[in-house]
């Protein structure tokens, strides 16, 4: 519930003018009415002593002037209702041992008024008595006074307490009215105007003439609309402005942004042309290795058909020769040589043949992407030839054991023969590169050892690659599937060897390539194919 | 000392002298009657009678009852105790219908005041020597 502060005020002096008005109307009267009363039953007490004097000197001195004069004073008041002479009789009984006081009234004034001794007072009658004694007689003076005259002055007070009381609530009212005015009024203005200040009017301004606590409180209310008004101002001027570079800020950043882009796309293209260089350098390094491999293959069987051929032109000279001299039995001899050696120079020319047949197959960039049944013995074993001749040819000193270990019930599988072979050429390469360096390393009895393995595996193909070189450290282990990861000195690896061999077997035939290794051991990379793909 | 020792053995053989002496009635000259009957006297010293015959106030004057005159007032002339008469007094001063009694020592005191006060009228044993007071016949007579 809302109580303004103008009816609080209005209500609290009502309330201390109420307090005032109760007090004259009813305290006050009430408290004079008894000071009244009791100022005048002391007057009248005087007067019964006065009398009871006037009596007991008139009995004891015969002087009844004193009685006289007191009882025409005590005549005087018109309230005086009766004045009674009460004889006090002690009454003893018969042996004397006890006795009683007997009150005998002697006479009464005015004489048609009887009362008993035992009259008390009333609101209308006060009865007051004085005793006296003398040798005559013991007795009392009752004084019977009607307060008549009390309750009228009484009704006066109270009259006046009435009138007075009215112009109290009259003036109290009137300072309540205009105190609540003068109050109430700077309040509901300040109030007024706070509200508007809240509703965000910041122009309203309390006027306030009061030279009080309100009329500061206006003053300081007025100031801090102001203050908040500047906070406000500077406040909306700093969000412009902080909009205003923020939209400048993001329009350059798009900007930015934008050319960014154009500069990465250009950069994308640039690597992606890079990488598909890269991709083919590597595959004409891979073939590099391969030609020396191959050259080193061709050169074996083109010395074979060349010795036999020079040694079947030596054998035809002799045939001439036993033929002219007839020696028959020799020319048999001979021709069966001839053919014997020439049988030999036609191997080793399909031999020759067969090679170059492979390494067209392999320089071919593109394979056509029909996969065939190859057997993957033969497949491991022609790369592990190649590649170990390979580096021979270029490092005379290099040399190394190769185990190979192949397992039969492998049979065919369905591959692309060019990928896995460069698959396995990437990873003989890398196995010959690291025993080779730990050879020359010259360590005490240290063979260089790499081994091939081949095994089914239910519906799986597992092809090992073992080396004893020195591992994989676990920092690198993590990124040698990585685009360019390279451990080799600059210039001498490309880093694509691992990842093209990774894409070639999980993507190109559903397979896994991974690596054990521990280091200083030696590292084991197992491809596996899946039969069916 | 000796003017205020002289009027007391004067009071004393004048005492000693009335002891069961006759009565007198003395009047003022206003207002008193010169004879009165002895039930009439009773009933103006009973306080009954507030005013003379003329208008004048009825004042009595007595011997006060410590004094044989006062003693022989209430025996023969209301013929109760000084007690009871003192009482009577009492009661009736309360009225205030009359005047209350002035009593007095002496007879000399008593004759004075009589003589020069309307209306008074006074009873004492003893002769009267008040010359401006006159003697109020009761039943005739000058004394009782
Ligand atoms: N058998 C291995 N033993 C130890 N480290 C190996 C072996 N094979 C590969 N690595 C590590 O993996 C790295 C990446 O090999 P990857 O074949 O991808 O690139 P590369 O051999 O360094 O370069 P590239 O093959 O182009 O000549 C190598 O640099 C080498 O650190
Ligand atoms: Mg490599």
């Amino acid at each position: 519930m809302f109580i303004g502060v103008k009816t609080k005020i209005l209500l609290t002096v009502l309330a201390i003018v109420l307090l005032f008005t109760i007090f004259s109307l009813v305290y006050f009267p009430s408290l004079q009415g008894r000071a009244l009363r009791t100022n005048y039953q002391s007057e009248v007490q005087n007067q019964a002593k006065t009398i009871a004097l006037g009596a007991s000197i008139a009995l004891s001195e015969q002087n009844f002037k004193g009685l006289k004069t007191a009882m025409d004073f005590v005549k005087e008041n018109e309230e005086l209702r009766f004045v009674t002479l009460i004889q006090k009789d002690t009454i003893w009984n018969t042996d004397s041992s006890s006795y009683k006081v007997e009150d005998n009234v002697m006479v009464t004034f005015p004489e048609e008024n009887t009362y008993s001794s035992n009259l008390v007072s009333s609101d209308s009658l006060i009865i007051m008595k004085a005793p006296f004694r003398t040798s005559i007689m013991d007795g009392e003076i009752m004084l019977g006074v009607s307060t008549k005259s009390i309750n009228i002055r009484q009704k006066k007070i109270r009259m006046t307490a009435l009138l007075i009381s009215g112009a109290i609530f009259l003036v109290g009212m009137l300072i309540g009215l205009w105190l609540s005015r003068n109050i109430s009024h700077p309040v509901q203005a300040l109030r007024k105007a706070a509200k508007r200040v809240g509703e965000g009017d910041l122009t309203s301004e309390v006027k306030s003439s009061s030279k009080d606590e309100i009329g500061e409180l206006a003053v300081a209310f007025n100031n801090m609309v102001n203050d908040i008004k500047k906070l406000s101002d500077l406040t909306l001027e700093q969000e412009k402005e902080k909009q205003h570079l923020l939209a400048s800020q993001n329009e350059a950043l798009e900007k930015q942004v934008e050319e960014r882009t154009a500069e990465l796309r250009q950069s994308l293209e640039n690597l992606q042309s890079t990488q598909a260089q890269l991709v083919q350098a590597e595959k004409m390094a891979s073939l590099g290795e391969l030609t020396a491999g191959i050259a080193h293959e061709i050169q074996n069987p083109l010395n074979f058909v060349n010795n036999f051929s020079e040694v079947n032109a030596e054998l035809l000279a002799e045939l001439e020769e036993e033929l002219n001299n007839g020696n028959h039995e020799e020319v048999k001899q001979l021709i069966q040589d001839l053919k014997d050696n020439e049988i030999k120079i036609v191997h080793h020319g399909k031999r020759a043949d067969t090679i170059v047949k492979n390494m067209l197959q392999h320089s071919r960039t593109n394979s056509t992407g029909v996969k065939e049944p190859t057997d993957i013995n033969a497949l491991a074993d022609e790369y592990l030839r190649l590649a170990y001749h390979g580096l021979r040819a270029k490092n005379k000193s290099f040399n190394a054991a190769l185990k190979t270990d192949y397992d039969e019930a492998v049979g065919k599988i369905n591959i692309l023969s060019q990928d896995i072979g460069r698959v396995i050429l990437n990873l003989l390469t890398n196995a010959f590169y690291v025993v080779n360096e730990k050879r020359e390393m010259n360590i005490a009895g240290y063979e260089p050892t790499v081994s091939v393995s081949t095994k089914k595996k239910d519906d799986i193909v597992e092809i090992r690659i073992s080396d004893n070189g020195n591992g994989i450290p676990q920092k690198v282990l993590d990124k040698i599937f990585q685009p360019f990861f390279t451990t080799k000195p600059t210039g001498q690896g490309t880093g694509l060897g691992l990842s093209l061999s990774y894409d070639i077997i999980s993507k190109g035939h559903g397979g896994e390539l991974r690596a054990e290794t521990k280091e200083g051991e030696g590292t084991t990379f197992i491809v596996q194919l899946p039969y069916k793909s | 000392m000796k003017n205020f020792l002289l009027p007391i053995l004067f009071l004393l053989s004048i005492t000693v002298y009335s002891q069961n002496s006759e009565l007198t009635v003395i009047g003022n000259k206003k207002g008193v009657p010169a004879q009165l009957s002895t039930s009439n006297l009773k009933s103006i010293f009973m306080g009954n009678q507030p005013k003379w015959s003329d208008g004048s106030k009825v004042i009595i004057a007595m011997m006060k009852f410590t004094t044989d005159g006062g003693k022989n007032t209430c025996s023969k002339l209301y013929q109760k105790s000084t007690t009871d008469v003192t009482k009577h007094w009492l009661t009736v001063s309360m009225k205030g219908v009359i005047d209350a009694p002035v009593f007095f020592n002496t007879a000399a005191e008593l004759q004075n005041f009589v003589a020069n006060t309307a209306g008074a009228i006074g009873v004492f044993d003893g002769t009267v020597t008040a010359s401006t007071a006159k003697t109020v016949l009761i039943d005739g007579k000058t004394s009782f």
